[in-house]
């Protein structure tokens, strides 16, 4: 009958590594470089590339390009840094881009 | 005599029940289950084990259940299980509704509620008590994130199954209340596992610990956050035939730890998660628990190898070792188990930086009988270390590398010449690894029948075809080994004809050719992932499933080449087919309906 049942993950768009579980998903309204995206409290599987200092739609941030870790596709980043109060809750999160993961299974 | 029904006139029960005993497939069961009523009766009377999804599970379905399947010893009711029944008899009007939301409407309509929200079917107390007064024998219950079920259902069905041999709690509203009732009534139980159960505090699991005191052999806890020492301390007073205990809580401490390791000297198996645990704690260990032989620690623990050296000096029997992200453990700490567990046979070390080369190659010196290691993200971890792995342990079956950098061909190649026996080998993103190393493996370890090499970029087509002469193999993964070709996949067809899985995903340049070959050569195939495989197309597909019949699972996301056409090709020409992952718009109408069921759709479109 079923298979084991897992928790549900997302995986990234180019191989069939797990970045991320749904459990994690904290917000799916976040908008990045070419489109929508989610925000996660934890991703998976991933590389934390260079810090860097970028001006995103809510001020200044720095952030580090995400990576898958077997294909090396980007796939978001995670927040290291913000300077404003209003957006310190994202420090330490990660923003996977909807056309970089795809839902594996479910 | 013609027609004459001979079996069931001279076969008795016991008979009939045996043969179908020896079905080893569901499928043949269920169709001797449509032979006769009797036939059906008994294999519902041979069925130990029923598992449920929560939602939709109302009373009455479990007042059906219980009664038609009597013998039922092991109930799972699972919420994350999604119910799939066969088609309702005699509702032929309604092919829309599912078998469980005509059946409650069948249920609220005798009752004369005009409401049959599929929702409100929910596991609940009263679906507990149903089952507890349906099936007495009970012996093992899991209920797992069953929201609606509190104490009062499980004092019922603790008063009614007094045989209860093993109770699994997740994610479950239960009090003290029902616990203390369970302690009471089962006087059996041996297994008790609880899970994000925020309704129980230290008052239910010390009253069950007093009243299971000599019966409690496994005790599980995770993420109860009212839990604490407090219950440690009475199993450790009261339980002492405790063999298994598996903790992971930042609410225990050294206290109740230590109670458990002086209180329990039967302990054979112990895992530990928690951060507020230190040395003390296993210094106990080593000091009380000369039985122990399994050992899991995991992660941020501050462990530090003092800890380890008084396990290494205490637990002499000590088989099997898990070292998960334990950040101060260095090499001192390995030594002290190398030269103390000489029993070890496993041993996994994962994220633990600061263990380094040195620490292993003692373990390769004294530890004989060592069947599987793991290294799984040790970056300091060289060749050195897997010289000494393949002199001393002759008896090496399974090895897995993951992210160790600094591992390349020496090392594998001496792993070849060393443990001839093995038989499982993964690596996976070891970038110094390529097809020297590999091609020893396939020289070397004939028994091999699990490879997985994924995301080896130097590994290419030699490689395979050196393992082509493992004719053993039945498991092969190579994805993302891109410099892997269709002469590869090619030499692995037609010298191992016993594989059951094979996994080629994100392989650029494996066509069809490939698929064709697979199809002569591995008529036993039953898994298949081809992910991402650019160049295979429908025409390799319908080669693959032509004599690859007994095919139960495919994956086919991402494939450009890949139409609805094969698709269809494959529902209809693998009769065993379980699982067919593929994007939703290559599903066609009329493969929708022969085949629904199994096909999963990839999502992509968040």
């Amino acid at each position: 009958m079923a298979d084991l049942v897992g928790p549900r993950l997302y995986s990234c768009c180019n191989c069939r590594n797990h970045v991320a579980l749904h459990d994690d998903v904290i917000s799916k309204a976040f908008q990045g470089r070419n489109g929508r995206a989610f925000l996660f409290s934890h991703a998976m599987n991933i590389m934390v590339g260079p810090k860097q200092n970028r001006h995103l739609m809510t001020g200044l941030h720095t952030v580090a390009d995400v990576y898958c870790c077997d294909c090396r596709e980007v796939l978001g980043w995670k927040y290291e840094r913000a300077y404003e109060e209003t957006q310190k809750y994202k420090e330490g999160k990660f923003i996977l881009e909807k056309s970089k993961i795809a839902k594996e299974n479910w | 005599m013609r027609g004459h029904n001979w079996i069931n006139s001279c076969l008795p029960d016991e008979l009939i029940v045996e043969i179908l005993r020896r079905l080893d497939s569901k499928p043949s069961r269920d169709a001797c289950s449509l032979v006769c009523k009797r036939w059906l009766a008994l294999e519902r009377l041979r069925r130990t084990t029923l598992r449920v999804g929560a939602t939709g599970s109302s009373d009455l379905f479990l007042n059906l259940l219980a009664g038609r399947f009597s013998n039922v010893r092991n109930v799972y009711i699972d919420e994350r299980l999604s119910i799939s029944l066969p088609v309702q008899r005699g509702k032929r009007g309604s092919r829309s509704q599912t078998s469980v939301s005509s059946l409650n409407q069948c249920a609220f309509e005798k009752n004369g509620i005009e409401d049959a929200e599929f929702e409100s079917s929910h596991f609940s107390d009263s679906g507990l008590i149903a089952l507890g007064e349906g099936l007495p024998k009970l012996e093992k219950l899991s209920l797992i994130w069953c929201s609606n079920v509190s104490s009062a259902g499980l004092i019922s069905l603790a008063n009614k199954c007094t045989y209860l041999k093993s109770l699994d709690l997740q994610g479950c509203y239960v009090g003290d209340l029902g616990l203390a009732a369970v302690g009471k009534s089962c006087k059996q139980l041996e297994d008790l596992n609880l899970r994000f159960c925020e309704g129980l505090t230290d008052m239910g699991l010390v009253e069950l610990a007093i009243s299971c005191a000599k019966s409690l052999k496994s005790l599980g806890i995770a993420a109860c956050a009212k839990i604490t020492d407090i219950s440690l301390e009475a199993v450790g007073l009261h339980c002492k035939s405790l063999e298994i205990l598996s903790l992971d809580s930042e609410f225990m401490h050294n206290k109740g730890v230590i109670a458990i390791a002086q209180g329990c000297p039967c302990l054979r198996i112990l895992k530990l998660q928690c951060i507020n645990v230190t040395d003390e704690a296993l210094k106990a260990v080593g000091t009380s628990c000369l039985s122990l032989e399994l050992l899991a620690l995991y992660s941020f623990q501050r462990f530090t190898d003092k800890g380890l050296r008084a396990i290494g000096n205490g637990c002499k029997k000590l088989k099997d070792l898990t070292l998960s992200d334990c950040y101060f453990l260095s090499d001192n700490g390995l030594e002290a188990i190398a030269t103390g567990c000489k029993e070890l046979t496993h041993l996994e070390v994962n994220g633990c930086h600061n263990i380094g080369t040195l620490g292993l190659e003692l373990i390769g010196k004294s530890c004989p009988r060592l069947t599987e290691l793991a290294l799984l993200y040790c970056q300091r971890i060289g060749n050195t270390a897997l010289h000494e792995i393949g002199r001393g342990c002759k008896f090496l079956q399974s090895l897995e590398l993951v992210d160790c950098s600094s591992i390349g061909d020496e090392a594998i190649c001496s792993i070849a010449e060393g443990c001839r026996n093995l038989k499982k080998l993964h690596i996976r993103r070891c970038y110094e690894i390529g097809n020297k190393g590999i091609m020893a493996i396939g020289e070397n370890c004939k028994s091999l029948t699990d490879l997985s090499l994924r995301f080896c970029d130097r590994v290419g087509d030699e490689a395979l075809v050196a393992i082509g002469e493992c004719s053993c193999l039945q498991y092969l993964n190579v994805s993302g080994c891109h410099q892997i070709g269709d002469a590869g996949i090619i030499a692995i067809a037609r010298g191992c004809p016993e594989l059951t899985y094979l996994d080629v995903s994100v392989l650029q340049n494996l066509g069809d050719m490939a698929m064709a070959e697979l199809g002569e050569g591995c008529p036993n195939l039953k898994e298949i992932v081809l992910s991402h495989c650019r160049q295979i197309t429908d025409v390799g597909i319908s080669h693959l499933v032509r004599n690859c019949t007994l095919l139960e699972s495919c994956h086919m996301v991402f494939c450009p080449g890949v139409t609805s056409s094969a698709v269809a090709t494959v529902v209809s020409g693998c009769p065993n087919i379980k699982k067919l992952l593929v994007e939703k718009w290559k599903v066609s109408q009329r493969t929708k309906r022969r085949a629904g069921s199994i096909i999963s759709y990839l999502c992509a479109d968040l």
